[in-house]
């Protein structure tokens, strides 16, 4: 079910990132999940994609990403805030970029100490979303190719 | 409240009057359009006996003399005038609501009847005057006696005739004033020209009274027929069966009045025994009436308060779904949004490349096409869960309602960190039912497991749900938590409306959760759970055993065929 997209273009991002340098989308949905791993691959950044967060833990790539995208709601048995505090519990935790289709306010108070992460409520503004994926990845929007 | 508002009140009723009166859902709450029920018709039957035991006595010692009370007829005709004015105005209010004109006619009778009386009181001789007010003489009195029996069939007989005739020309709200004003006016005018052509006319009319005390040779020759004519108008009165509790107790005051009547035929001399007993009954039987009215009355206004109360639960219940579902759609609908507009974005840099990448748009155009469509399965799926009309039933796979409505709560279960255990038997017997409805249900019980989890920080936060074949071909789905458990103060009533053990809420939305299941003939419990937690458990039966439309007024009746599809469908295409 992962896609794992390569880089289309020369002179793309991901040459100055090296392509040990991925960014993982977690999400149930299809739809969305390809179409982020579409969007990155666009703007040259390696992606790939995991439909529950059983699937990312039991993927074992050489390098961990440098980014995730991850749906705060997923459906199988472990929720993207469950799967942030595996990672964080493992002390392997990359920066995240929440997404979610919740409104702010059910979300509550379930949020403490995003640290690093964000939150996006879908649907987001891609170039939003870009953004803060080049700053994660080590490269700020004045240096990114959107 | 405005006047804008009012309009729209008044309108509404005046909409609801102009269907025939037997649909008009007001009718339950009147006492003048709600049927008396077996229990109430034997009860008047009982006071019926009773006052016939009453009047045997007073028959058999009819001729005994008595003490001359002077006090006596004013007291009495005091207290008629005070129930019959109340009665009068009681039937007035209900003929503003109905503004039927039986009522009308029988409010005018008893308002009569008791102007009647205070003419009576002041012009009985030795009563305020040795020879009585108002410039009365001898006779005037016994007739205005005789005239107060007339007033009262007359409207009685008016009534029974009027109440089953449909007015042809409604009398509208606006007017409503109008002709119990004129109604008021005319009794008041007609009291007061019998009292002055009875005393004017009474040279001209047989005479009644050989004295004071004694009744005349003319009383018996024409009193008595008169009074034989108004006995038998009560004939029609008497033949006509009670379809309303005013019927019923009329019906009930006609008897008692009948039996004044002849006890009044056979007094010889007032101050007899029969004189006295004759009175009282009069006394009896308005006030039984008055307080028939009022005590039934006072019941359908605490039905009508209860009912509201209910309705209020009720809508809570729906609320309660209704925010579910649009949570659930919201979040549903917010996937499809969120990957056209990243495609959207997407395209727009493959678009831009050299060469463009051809392949990669076309695959980009045809996603969004599809999340245009997903988008709208989604909206399908929750019109088709609710479009149904309340008769629709339909062969209903439980362990799917099950899963639609977990897959609906599932946003909100997650974000509790509620974990769902499902142990659903295969193949259970299908049920007949309302989708809609059942569905409603379980949300109902899922939202109370999942807000009596709240308060819960020391356990795991599960519902596990189970589904169960119940013989013969029946089912039983019972959702189990490990929340607070039920508050031992409310355990007895939770399905009373306004019994809530949350904070905000009015009521627990589970007498409309009763009621649907009831309507399917099946029963729903909420039972404590050991250790912790409660158990709300639906069983129902194979078939319905009532026809779900009577109970569930606040279903949308849009008419649509139901296609069997749901969010769960959409969401994992």
């Amino acid at each position: 079910m992962s896609t794992v997209a390569k880089p289309q273009r020369a002179n793309s991002v991901s040459s100055t990132l090296g392509l040990e340098r991925w960014v993982a989308v977690v999400d149930d949905d299809e739809f969305v999940r390809r179409s982020l791993a579409r969007l990155l691959r666009a703007n040259g950044i390696v992606a790939q994609t995991f439909q529950s967060a059983q699937e990312y833990l039991s993927s074992t790539p050489t390098t961990g990403p440098a980014c995730i995208i991850l749906d705060v709601h997923l459906r199988d048995v472990m929720t993207g805030m469950e799967l942030r505090e595996r990672l964080s519990a493992q002390g392997s935790l990359p920066p995240i970029i929440f997404i979610t289709g919740q409104d702010a306010q059910e979300l509550g108070p379930g949020l403490p100490g995003l640290g690093n992460s964000a939150i996006l409520r879908k649907p987001f503004d891609p170039t939003v979303l870009l953004d803060l994926v080049l700053q994660r990845v080590g490269l700020g929007p004045a240096n990114g190719t959107v | 409240m405005t006047v804008g508002a009012m309009d729209q009140a008044r309108d509404a009723r005046n909409q609801s009057l102009r269907a025939p009166l037997d649909s008009w859902p007001g009718r339950a709450f009147l006492i003048s359009t709600q049927p008396p029920t077996p229990k109430q018709r034997l009860i008047a039957r009982l006071l019926g006996v009773v006052l016939l035991g009453a009047f045997s006595v007073a028959f058999a010692f009819r001729h005994v003399p008595l003490a001359r009370q002077d006090a006596f007829i004013p007291t009495t005709n005091s207290i008629v005038f005070v129930d019959d004015l109340i009665t009068a105005l009681l039937l007035y209010a209900q003929f503003s609501v109905t503004r039927s004109r039986a009522l009308l006619v029988l409010a005018s009778g008893f308002l009569l009847k008791a102007f009647i009386h205070v003419a009576h009181a002041l012009s009985f001789p030795g009563a305020f005057a040795p020879l009585g007010l108002l410039s009365a003489d001898l006779q005037t009195t016994a007739w205005l006696h005789l005239s107060q029996f007339a007033a009262f069939i007359v409207a009685a007989i008016g009534y029974t005739v009027l109440r089953d005739r449909p007015d042809r020309t409604p009398i509208s709200d606006q007017a409503v004033a109008f002709p119990i004003g004129a109604s008021i006016a005319a009794v008041g005018i007609t009291a007061l020209a019998l009292t002055w052509g009875l005393t004017m006319a009474s040279a001209y009319l047989p005479p009644l009274m050989a004295d004071v005390v004694h009744m005349s040779a003319g009383y018996r020759r024409v009193g008595g027929p008169l009074l034989a004519i108004l006995a038998l108008g009560s004939i029609i009165v008497f033949r006509r069966r009670a379809t309303s509790m005013v019927d019923l107790w009329l019906q009930l005051a006609t008897w008692s009045w009948l039996l004044d009547v002849l006890l009044t035929a056979s007094i010889q001399a007032r101050f007899s025994l029969v004189f006295y007993a004759h009175r009282s009954m009069a006394v009896v039987s308005s006030g039984f009436v008055l307080i028939a009215l009022l005590f039934e009355s006072l019941m359908l206004h605490r039905r009508l308060v209860l009912a509201m109360a209910a309705r209020a639960q009720e809508r809570e219940g729906h609320r309660t779904a209704i925010d579910i579902i649009v949570g659930s759609l919201a979040h549903e609908l917010r996937q499809p949004l969120a990957s056209i507009l990243v495609n959207e974005s997407a395209g727009r840099i493959l678009i831009a490349a050299e060469p463009p990448e051809r392949e990669e748009l076309r695959a980009t155009f045809t996603d969004i096409g599809a999340s245009v469509l997903r988008a709208n399965e989604v909206i399908d799926s929750v019109r088709n869960m609710f479009t149904a009309s309340p008769r629709d039933h339909r062969q209903i796979e439980v362990n799917d309602l099950v899963r639609q409505a977990v897959e609906l709560m599932h946003v909100d279960l997650e974000g509790h960190r509620v974990v769902v255990s499902l142990e659903l038997t295969p193949e259970l017997p299908p049920i007949q039912g309302h989708r809609g409805q059942l569905l409603e249900v379980l949300l109902n019980g899922l939202k109370n497991a999942d807000d009596s989890l709240a308060s819960v920080s020391d356990r795991r936060h599960e519902i596990h749900i189970r589904t169960v074949p119940l013989a013969p071909n029946g089912v039983s789905i019972s959702i189990e938590d490990s929340g607070g458990g039920l508050d031992p103060r409310v355990r007895g009533r939770l399905f009373e409306p306004y019994q809530s053990t949350k904070p905000g809420g009015t009521g627990l939305g589970l007498s409309i959760c009763r009621s649907i299941v009831w309507a399917h003939g099946g029963t729903l419990s909420l039972v404590p759970r050991v250790p912790h937690g409660a158990v709300f458990r639906v069983e129902l039966p194979p078939s319905p055993a009532g026809d779900v439309s009577t109970t569930h007024p606040a279903t949308p009746q849009t008419a649509s065929a139901s296609r069997p599809s749901s969010i769960a469908v959409a969401s994992t295409l």
